[in-house]
């Protein structure tokens, strides 16, 4: 059975990176651009294998993004994809129900290896 | 002219690219002040050269008296930095950063005005130096230069001389976490650096496609 990945991020190149890496590790991938677009697709019945989710996004954010993700989901894995890397940030993820926090632009290696961890790959 | 042909896609790379920098430099700050900075999603704007200093005026809530750290960069990935801080945030950070309590009824003196020199060099440096190690650039700095004052036209032009052509124009704000303290960050590449900038970020964005 195809597993499905959804990618959370406003920038459309952040989200073409992590595409790639995982339709060639034949994954199928839901797109969003914001908390809202996720949570909404979700509610409209996605039921992902795990999400990566950026943190820096315009609207409610990424973080209350995770806490809605969590609430609605508490078994999905949610990797959280950054490019702000303080001690804190990632504490604050980790609080909020991350499953792990990978640092932009994330590499083949890591988001292999988050999947495998999810187990997933 | 090069910089008017950076299409939706160019701009969300370079958007991503600054929020990539932003993130360096926060975590290099947070490590130096024990502060959380709180970041925000940056933007990227194409801004005639001759309005820059208007444009940047333009952006601020109240441009009476700020704190302007610049710093020239040098590289394929050419131009012009500054940091804006209004004057009493600017104080704060030197209180946070070297304790004790600056005196508001007079000027900086020149150790707090190096601490806020360093300051901008941390955030600066770690912002530009990322942008263009992601790009397969490495770039060389001038070093930073400190004004204080109202934030118009005679400021702004010490630093961005008024002329054709188009700027790229990168701006962020962050905020230290509990400390109500806000600055801006604007990176400024002029014509030369916008063509070799646009092939970088055409390759960046076909290494991902």
């Amino acid at each position: 059975m195809e597993r499905t990945v959804l990618l959370v991020d406003d920038s459309v190149v952040a989200r073409m990176g992590l595409k790639k890496i995982l339709r060639e590790s034949s994954f199928a991938v839901v797109e969003a651009a914001s908390g809202e677009d996720a949570l909404a697709k979700v509610d409209q019945g996605l039921e992902p294998d795990l999400v990566f989710l950026d943190l820096t996004m315009p609207g409610m954010g990424g973080l209350n993004a995770l806490r809605e993700l969590r609430r609605r989901r508490p078994e999905l894995p949610v990797v959280v994809v950054t490019a702000d890397i303080q001690k804190a940030t990632i504490q604050e993820a980790m609080d909020a129900g991350a499953s792990e926090v990978l640092p932009k632009p994330a590499e083949r290696g890591s988001v292999m290896a988050a999947l495998a961890r999810a187990g997933l790959a | 002219m090069p910089g008017s042909s950076f299409d939706a896609l160019e701009l969300d790379a370079l958007k991503e690219l600054m929020n990539l920098g932003f993130g360096r430099a926060a975590a290099n700050l947070s490590e130096l002040m024990d502060l959380h900075v709180v970041l925000s999603v940056p933007r990227v704007e194409l801004v005639p050269i001759e309005e820059l200093a208007s444009y940047v005026a333009n952006e601020v809530d109240d441009p009476k008296s700020f704190n302007v750290v610049e710093q020239f960069f040098l590289g394929n990935f050419e131009g012009t930095s500054f940091l804006l801080l209004p004057e009493e945030e600017g104080r704060r950070l030197v209180e946070m950063l070297a304790g004790g309590d600056t005196d508001s009824d007079n000027p900086l003196d020149s150790l707090e005005s190096e601490t806020i020199i360093e300051i901008g060099n941390i955030i600066i440096g770690a912002c530009v130096s990322k942008v263009a190690e992601l790009l397969g650039d490495v770039v060389t700095y001038l070093p930073p230069r400190f004004a204080t004052g109202a934030l118009d036209r005679e400021l702004l032009e010490r630093y961005v001389q008024p002329g054709p052509g188009m700027a790229l124009v990168l701006k962020t704000l962050f905020r230290f976490e509990r400390r109500d303290v806000f600055g801006l960050l604007f990176l400024v590449t002029t014509d030369s650096g916008l063509a070799w900038l646009k092939r970088a970020v055409s390759s960046w964005l076909e290494s991902l496609s």
